[in-house]
């Protein structure tokens, strides 16, 4: 019995130092005992690594009223620019790929940490699609309900080699694609747009739970605004040839019969027919997302199209 | 339920043991089977037959006046009927005495491990165990430990990871015709026996460490070269239970042809019927029985031409690639919701075989099930893995094998079988053991 009892401990040994070792490198935050990181090295690479997690740990610890919630599309609307012209902090729970139902998750998730009065949802028409679906921000939840689930997590294990290579020697991870310019935006016109496009169902459930986000808005008193973010219009014109374009259009009718405000940007405009305007054909400039906000905020929206 | 159902048998047992009067000792058999399978009809099967019968009558024209009734299935109902059906049974062949220990008899019945979903165990390879005095032995511990690790790696690695992709196709067949069908459709065989036999070894390492031997209940099966060999090593504890006491009673193979392939296929529609009360379980069974009574009749004529066709090297590889391909076909029906979604899977899997090539068409094919390419590899990488550890298991035990290794290689594959249960298994959504329901 004894042989027993010690061989166990020596094989849960390695375990106890990992939890340790966790604890210590603490790559996204979660326990906030140790600064054997730098928080700058944390955000640029466990933040890169798992943005979902990075910002859902930070939003637990330093909850807002005012966020932002979406993809990498809505990520790129400047929060500096839209504190300055609001007056209010405004924090971030976008997320790489992010799905509509996660959207809504992240919605009620940061509710319950702090009552919500600003949310800005990034939304485009490849969302609102039955096969958009992914389901990480439940993870998410259990890894911030349950530390063990934290400390043995492959995104932590990962994050934890990554936030030591940087602090070592000094390399973070990149987020530039290995291609250029013009064949990364060849790729998205034709591989990105078959995968977002190819598939297509009417997502019922989405839709209630749309209309259900936008009733809880109005009761708890929420300026909820979706913006529908540009595209370059040579991946737009995709949906004609997979023959989607009804259904785009009848996606922007329901936006429209929603009480929030919906201010349309992806149509043919001043934005999207110019290829300057985007780093790639999804994903605008810096300098448009200024223009987005600035047309919002300020009230004077001029190339936007307000669908309600 | 339980304890009632042990008490019967226990008492009923007891008065079998009593009696040399052969009448007697039938119509106490009889209560038996009548109490235990009459329960397990009623929780089990009642509203499928009402269902059943309401469907047919419909169908004839005339308006059914059935109700069904609001029942919830007992946990392992069909494990424990079985297990104390065979203490009876065996009493009443002569095969065992019955017991006079109530405690040792109540806690063959009710043993924790393997209580809700098997090894289904016998009297006389269980109930003695409880007899003798227990002391710790190292060795069985140790392995019991090792069969622990095994079932939790088949089970939360391997099982839960692919049950994400099983359930989005089979819960949706129209979503994904094709190539996901075919794929769900292998990944479920890699399910249900990673989920099953997981679920066996943790329960028969759990009694090891607790110094109980505990019967086998898979050997290898997706190994077999034949339907009627998988038999012998798919889920043993039930199919032999099934050829001990519905099999060799109906005659077994000591009769004609005839009666042969009717025994076979009764045999293995009731097993299907077992699993639940659903008509993909009935052609389950159905199908396999027929399998097994076309091999019977085909065997002369395949061997002859695997030899005659086939290189000497590929002998094995085929007849266990075609069975292995046989036995998916079954669980098409095994795991779609109904009738109708089975022949659709069936009718719908190869629609796009021109398409297997194209990688963009096939990863838009699969979107919406909550799978990525990367889980797809880690998944063959862990299956890669469990057949390396069962190809090590076939001449002896595989932690016996791996104890040849030096030592620190033994506790480096340890610490990372560990590792990857912890790390791979976490995340992964919780799924039920599927044999739970049954």
């Amino acid at each position: 019995m004894i042989r027993f009892l010690k061989n166990s401990l020596i094989l849960s040994a390695p375990f106890v130092f990992w939890v340790i070792f966790v604890v210590v490198i603490d790559p996204f935050n979660y326990f906030g005992f140790s600064n054997a990181i730098s928080g700058e090295v944390k955000e640029q690479n466990s933040g890169r690594l798992n943005t979902l997690l990075y910002r859902t740990i930070s939003f637990k610890r330093y909850p807002t009223a005012n966020i932002l919630i979406g993809d990498s599309r809505t990520d790129l609307l400047p929060v500096s620019e839209l504190e300055r012209i609001t007056g209010k902090h405004f924090g971030k729970l976008t997320n790489n790929a992010a799905k509509l139902n996660e959207i809504f998750e992240l919605f009620y998730f940061a509710n319950s940490y702090h009552k919500l009065e600003t949310v800005v949802i990034g939304i485009n028409f490849n969302m609102f699609n039955e096969y958009g679906y992914a389901d990480r921000v439940k993870d998410i939840k259990e890894i911030i309900s349950f530390p063990p689930r934290y400390v043995f997590s492959t995104s932590v294990a990962e994050a934890c080699y990554f936030v030591l290579r940087a602090q070592i020697i000094g390399k973070d991870i990149s987020d530039v694609p290995p291609m250029t310019r013009e064949e990364f935006w060849k790729w998205n016109i034709e591989e990105k747009a078959t995968h977002w496009y190819g598939k297509y169902k009417y997502p019922n459930e989405l839709y209630a739970q749309m209309r259900k986000l936008d009733d809880f808005a109005i009761r708890n008193d929420i300026n909820l605004i979706f913006i529908v973010v540009p595209h370059h219009r040579e991946f737009h014109d995709r949906l004609i040839e997979f023959g989607l374009l009804n259904e785009e259009l009848k996606f922007k009718e329901y936006l429209s019969s929603l009480n929030a405000k919906v201010i349309d940007y992806d149509f043919e405009n001043e934005i999207t027919i110019d290829k300057e305007n985007f780093t790639d054909p999804v994903h605008y400039q810096e300098s448009i997302g200024r223009l987005m906000v600035n047309e919002i905020w300020g009230n004077k929206i001029l190339i936007g199209k307000p669908l309600n | 339920m339980l304890i009632g159902s042990s008490l019967i048998d226990y008492v009923i047992g007891s008065m079998i043991g009593r009696t040399e009067d052969k009448k007697k000792r039938k119509a106490l058999l009889l209560v038996s089977l009548i109490s235990n399978l009459g329960t397990l009809f009623f929780f089990k099967y009642f509203n499928f037959f009402i269902d059943s019968f309401s469907s047919l009558i419909t169908a004839l024209g005339f308006i059914p006046h059935l109700t069904t009734l609001n029942i919830i299935l007992p946990v392992g109902i069909s494990f424990y009927t079985f297990q104390t059906l065979s203490y009876t049974i065996d009493i009443y062949k002569g095969k065992i005495q019955p017991s006079n220990d109530v405690v040792a008899f109540f806690t063959f019945v009710t043993f924790f491990p393997q209580l809700v979903a098997g090894p289904i165990e016998r009297a006389s390879h269980l109930l003695p165990q409880f007899y003798k005095k227990r002391e710790f032995d190292y060795e069985f511990a140790s392995s019991g430990s090792k069969m622990i690790l095994l079932g939790f790696f088949k089970k939360m690695v391997i099982a839960d990871k692919v049950a994400v992709l099983v359930n989005a196709v089979y819960n949706n067949p129209s979503d994904y015709v094709g190539a996901p069908m075919v794929m769900a459709t292998v990944m479920f065989a890699f399910q249900i026996y990673c989920d099953f036999s997981g679920y066996s070894d943790i329960a028969i390492g759990t009694g090891r460490i607790l110094g109980f031997d505990l019967m086998t209940n898979f050997k290898r099966p997706y190994y077999s070269k034949s339907i009627s060999e998988f038999w012998t090593r798919w889920h043993i504890s039930l199919s032999t239970w099934f050829k001990d006491y519905i099999y060799i009673p109906l005659g077994g193979n000591r009769v004609n042809q005839k009666r042969w392939a009717f025994n076979i296929f009764i045999t293995f529609l009731i097993s299907g019927l077992w699993h639940g009360a659903n008509w993909t379980f009935i052609v389950w069974g159905a199908y396999h029985g027929v399998l097994l009574v076309f091999e019977r009749y085909t065997k002369s004529v395949s061997d002859g031409w695997l030899n005659l066709l086939i290189p000497k090297f590929l002998v094995k590889l085929v007849p266990a690639l075609v069975t292995f391909s046989l036995v998916c076909v079954g669980w098409i029906f095994f795991r779609a919701n109904s009738i109708q979604d089975a022949t659709f899977v069936l009718t719908h899997m190869f629609s796009d075989v021109g398409d297997y090539l194209d990688p963009v068409k096939m990863a838009v094919k699969f979107r919406g099930m909550g799978w990525t390419p990367t889980d797809l590899i880690k998944v063959f990488i862990f299956i890669l893995m469990l057949e390396i550890i069962q190809w090590i298991d076939r001449k002896r035990f595989w932690g016996d094998s791996i104890r040849k290794l030096p030592r620190y290689l033994q506790w480096f594959f340890y610490v990372l079988l560990l590792t990857i249960i912890i790390f791979f298994g976490i995340e992964n959504s919780v799924e039920n053991f599927i044999y739970f329901q049954f």
